[in-house]
């Protein structure tokens, strides 16, 4: 294919840096790099949303918020993978939940990278400094709906440890009747603690350039890195930066990486999504679990942590409910109509097996991810777990969802001191790649079992004084 | 009704197949009585072009399925935990496929095209509440300085 290199006087085409994907990663790099003074380019597939545009209607966030218009079925059909597609990426939609990752984490994460920076300690000055700009509160217990009270009730009849979860937010207003359901398409009081509020805002003033509606197709490495792709129009633009960052997600960096023949057979490799799955529960009164927080609680279970789950009381939109429920006409139709007397509770699980990243015909996405023995049985303990709680707390049946859910897109680029079993060696760097980095959800070399958002964005946080060095 | 996506037996087949999930009863309409199909286009703008052309062929074949052969199909396909092969992920996606696309449009709070209708989430009495959004001016104004889309 031909890339004109085309320099519209009103826009520069070399850069200091080119930062690929305006996401929770990409924001905060790019945030750091003009503060140091450099020239960025971000460029991002996606739109920018925020407060003033944010979607009314379900149909039109997932059509325009998320890649192929909402869901993309792993090949087996088990597993629906939401892939964020805007700037400030996953932090715009997602539940806001911010956890520190424990010891069993960083151990997984340094047992297979190898890496010595993968501990508590060092990562300690890197949390600090991205909490020092993010609020993060326990979401307050005077507001939990019926929802979360099944689940802390539930909790407590069965001798299980729950708390409160820790989440991104100022202040969500519900006691002045705000309902936190829908911020799953965009916060529109800017009480989420997106990126685009703590990072891309800031980024902006010191002058950071942005093409959105940008999708980057091709990256060509050399002492400039040549960046190829298209606008909104299909017009191709070609730009040049001294260094490159990837920070496209796991699928989108890897995506990118194999479509411009890069040959490290890692690449793709290693994909993982804490699979979650919601069971609904139908109670004989009204749970109205759109009210208030949309989530409060998290299972603080050592016994689950160790067996590889978490619990947490969740829902979501009637749109996304309904592809949830099972059965056709009056068995669906049922739970639709009467969706106010469920309650939901998930389990993610902490995967081992992992899944692969490929670019098919027509540059589709295929992802292939299975839960073998151990992650199935991980699975069922957390069922186990849920159905006991829903009917100690009288529910009149559970109903186990249609598919599984991949929030947690994470791997495809896994850091390593090794370049023969990984992709981005500890400096962040691609390995053998004097100028490309990245930091992102996609060098994530396992899957750690906790909320990623809050280490990704440590990790760029580090990543930025490396690159810079 | 035209769609820029869809064609007119793809349009019909997904009317058909809507009415297998959404049957409607006293209180609410079914998925074709309540004319939500005229918002597809916003529902496939973005999907991949490839996905679209399949989806014209497998809805434009069921639009000339008796309704009873196609509660029978869908049925199957929602059943499918047990098939074997390359049959059960694709039985799967047609029906979540399906699924996804008529209770979208269903289940979104739009607005039927009979607008006597009460609205579905009404009558499902599903009313979140928002407050007002913040009007960020300040971000409007930096996206215009320094967005390079906005010069296009
Ligand atoms: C519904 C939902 C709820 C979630 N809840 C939580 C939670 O509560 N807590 C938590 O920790 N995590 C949560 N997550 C996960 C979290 O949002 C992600 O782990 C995080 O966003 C990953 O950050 P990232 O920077 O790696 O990628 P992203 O934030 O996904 O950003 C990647 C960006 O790159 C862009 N891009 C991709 N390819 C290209 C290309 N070729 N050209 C240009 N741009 C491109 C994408 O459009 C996207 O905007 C949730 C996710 C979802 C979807």
């Amino acid at each position: 294919m031909m890339w004109s290199c085309i320099n519209l006087n009103l826009m520069q085409d070399h850069f200091n840096f080119i930062v690929i994907g305006g996401g929770v990663s990409g924001s905060i790099i790019a945030e750091g790099l003009v503060s140091k003074g450099h020239s960025v380019l971000m460029l991002e597939a996606g739109k920018f949303f925020y407060s003033n545009n944010y979607p009314k209607f379900d149909i039109d966030s997932n059509s325009q918020m998320y890649w192929n218009g909402g869901v993309e079925l792993t090949s087996d059909a088990e597993i629906g993978l939401v892939r964020p597609k805007m700037i400030g990426g996953g932090s715009i939609i997602n539940g806001g939940l911010l956890d520190r990752f424990d010891d069993l984490a960083f151990e997984g994460f340094k047992d297979e990278s190898g890496i010595g920076f993968f501990n508590n300690t060092d990562m300690l000055p890197w949390f600090d400094k991205v909490e020092t700009n993010t609020s993060i509160v326990k979401v307050p217990e005077q507001f939990a709906n019926k929802n979360a009270d099944i689940f802390r009730n539930g909790f407590k009849a069965n001798g299980f440890t729950c708390n409160p979860l820790d989440r991104g937010q100022t202040d969500c207003r519900n006691g002045e009747g705000m309902d936190c359901i829908k911020c799953l398409a965009g916060c529109p009081i800017n009480s989420k603690q997106s990126t685009m509020i703590t990072y891309v805002r800031s980024a902006l003033k010191k002058g950071l350039k942005v093409f959105s509606e940008f999708e980057v197709k091709k990256v060509e490495p050399g002492k400039k890195v040549k960046i190829h792709g298209q606008d909104r129009l299909d017009k191709k633009w070609s730009f040049s930066a001294d260094k490159l960052v990837l920070a496209s997600g796991a699928i989108g960096n890897s995506k990118l990486l194999m479509n411009s023949n890069f040959k490290n057979p890692n690449i793709g490799k290693r994909f993982y999504t804490h699979p979650q799955y919601m069971l609904m529960a139908e109670f004989d009164y009204d749970i109205d679990a759109f009210k208030g927080p949309l989530q409060s609680y998290k299972s603080d279970d050592l016994n689950f942590r160790n067996k590889g789950f978490k619990l947490e009381n969740v829902f979501a939109p009637p749109a996304a409910m309904s592809v949830l429920f099972k059965g056709i006409q009056q068995e669906h139709f049922y739970c639709m109509k009467n969706l106010r007397r469920f309650a939901s509770i998930e389990v993610a699980i902490r995967d081992t097996n992992p899944g692969e990243i490929k670019v098919g015909k027509y540059n589709k996405t295929i992802v292939h991810k299975e839960l073998d023995s151990v992650d199935q049985r991980r699975k069922n303990l957390g069922y186990d777990a849920i159905k006991n709680i829903f009917y100690s707390q009288g529910a009149k049946r559970v109903i186990e969802g249609e598919f599984g859910i991949g929030l947690h897109l994470m791997g495809g680029c896994a850091i390593g001191e090794n370049g023969e079993s990984s992709v981005v060696d500890p400096e962040f760097r691609i390995h053998d790649e004097r100028n490309i980095f990245c930091a992102d959800s996609s060098i994530f070399p396992n899957a750690p079992g906790i909320n990623p958002s809050l280490t990704i964005m440590a990790l760029s946080k580090m990543a930025v004084e490396k690159f810079i060095k | 009704m035209k769609s820029k996506y869809l064609n007119s037996f793809a349009i019909r087949g997904l009317e058909k197949s809507g009415d297998v999930y959404i049957p409607g009863d006293k209180d609410l309409s079914s998925f074709s009585e309540s004319g939500f199909i005229k918002y597809i286009d916003r529902q496939l703008e973005n999907m991949e072009k490839d996905d679209i052309f399949g989806l014209n062929i497998l809805l434009s074949l069921f639009s000339f399925f008796p309704q009873n052969l196609l509660v029978w199909s869908l049925k199957m396909a929602s059943n499918s935990e047990n098939y074997p092969g390359f049959i059960k992920p694709t039985t799967r996606l047609i029906n979540m496929g399906l699924k996804g696309l008529s209770c979208s449009l269903y289940y979104s709070g739009l607005e039927e095209l009979d607008s006597s209708h009460p609205r579905v989430m009404d009558i499902m009495k599903w009313n979140p509440k928002s407050l007002d959004s913040v009007d960020d001016k300040e971000l409007t104004e930096l996206i215009k300085n320094n967005d390079f889309n906005e010069s296009l």
